[in-house]
């Protein structure tokens, strides 16, 4: 039995309910929204060049996205809310790329993988049909250099990726997920 | 049979057997085409004239000593001149045969794995013309779009010559040496490569 609330506090209708307790959870809208968001990031199948395989290999059965929640790609800018740029955006394909992170509904996160889209790559100086950085072309919530990045890498980046969702939204980290890159 | 004496290697020439054939067979048949050849070295070759070039590819893709049956790429380069000299464009052939591929100098070349006869065309560089080869092969059609989209050679007596990687409003061709980096394209700023 819990003690008698003192003279002047507030009281919790609750306490006399442990049933009502049990199965009734209060917290804030939006951070369930990110926490959705969070874990339920679904990346566009969408390769470019050779960061692409190195995509592919995260998200097969060894390196496991899906053990972040992020391993749904889909075939359609439409469905998707993260956009792993991975791969030499060519002054070509960047209306494309455009086009593709226009047609994304919001909320909407990218993630520039591999040094040619963080900022042209090997290609910056006499590569004239390669743009330099993608952040030219759309928006960049994170940057991951690499030749091309490793899967932890990509890894790594999408779970900074979803502390900055939980962050953008006001939030402070759980206590046991504050070290970056932790699974 | 370690003490076996090594044979001696025969002190042949640096020249090109392949190369060298394909010559002789042009010296027969187009003798007023060919301008320079080169036998030795890592790379030989044969510079003929424009004039002519398909009827020239096609002896060298249907004679018995050559039967150069694959186009295998086409390249540009480009020779600015200096002061008044207009400079040239070099088109080059490289050519290699599947029909002869068991011959032994073929086979030789093909063990370094440098089986092509290369043919090279020079053409000034303000009328870069040069007849095109699509009717002997059919194959080259897109390595001469590519050569026109990078390099600037107009393919004469073709259909279709339009660029093939580069975006169809691309500014100029960015393999000629006096090509400039635009400031932007299409609102995408480009910094230009002394900048960087």
């Amino acid at each position: 039995m819990p003690d008698a609330p003192q003279p002047g506090a507030a009281v919790n209708p609750w306490d006399d309910d442990p049933e009502l307790r049990q199965n009734v959870i209060l917290t804030k809208i939006d951070w369930v929204k990110d926490w959705g968001r969070r874990h339920a990031l679904w990346p566009m199948a969408f390769g470019l060049a050779c960061c692409a395989m190195e995509m592919m290999a995260t998200a097969a059965t060894k390196y496991d996205l899906d053990r972040f929640g992020a391993g749904v790609f889909r075939a359609s800018p439409r469905q998707s809310d993260l956009m792993i740029v991975a791969g030499t955006v060519t002054h070509k394909m960047a209306p494309r790329v455009r086009r593709l992170w226009d047609q994304m509904p919001d909320p909407k996160y990218s993630i520039a993988m591999g040094a040619c889209t963080v900022g042209g790559g090997p290609y910056v100086k006499y590569g004239y049909h390669v743009v330099q950085g993608v952040d030219q072309v759309i928006p960049v919530d994170i940057y991951l250099p690499g030749c091309p990045p490793r899967p932890e890498a990509l890894i790594d980046a999408i779970r900074k990726l979803q502390f900055r969702i939980l962050e953008r939204g006001g939030n402070t980290l759980p206590e046991d997920e504050t070290g970056v890159g932790a699974a | 049979m370690a003490d076996a004496p090594e044979e001696p290697e025969t002190p042949a020439s640096n020249a090109d057997p392949v190369t060298e054939r394909a010559l002789g067979v042009l010296e027969t048949e187009h003798a007023d085409s060919v301008v320079a050849s080169e036998m030795t070295g890592a790379h030989p070759w044969i510079q003929v004239k424009a004039e002519g070039l398909a009827d020239l590819m096609r002896t060298l893709r249907d004679h018995d000593d050559t039967q150069l049956d694959c186009c295998h790429l086409i390249t540009g380069v480009d020779y600015p001149g200096k002061g008044k000299d207009v400079g040239e464009i070099e088109v080059l052939y490289h050519l290699c045969s599947y029909a002869k591929r068991e011959d032994a100098a073929y086979f030789k070349r093909a063990e370094k794995n440098d089986p092509w006869v290369a043919i090279k065309v020079r053409v000034p560089r303000d009328a870069p013309n040069v007849p095109t080869v699509m009717e002997v092969w059919t194959g080259a059609d897109w390595h001469e779009r590519e050569t026109y989209d990078l390099v600037g050679v107009r393919f004469t007596g073709r259909p279709d010559l339009r660029r093939i990687l580069l975006p169809e409003d691309w500014p100029g061709h960015p393999l000629r040496k006096d090509w400039e980096t635009p400031a932007s394209y299409h609102g995408i700023p480009i910094i230009a490569p002394e900048d960087l």
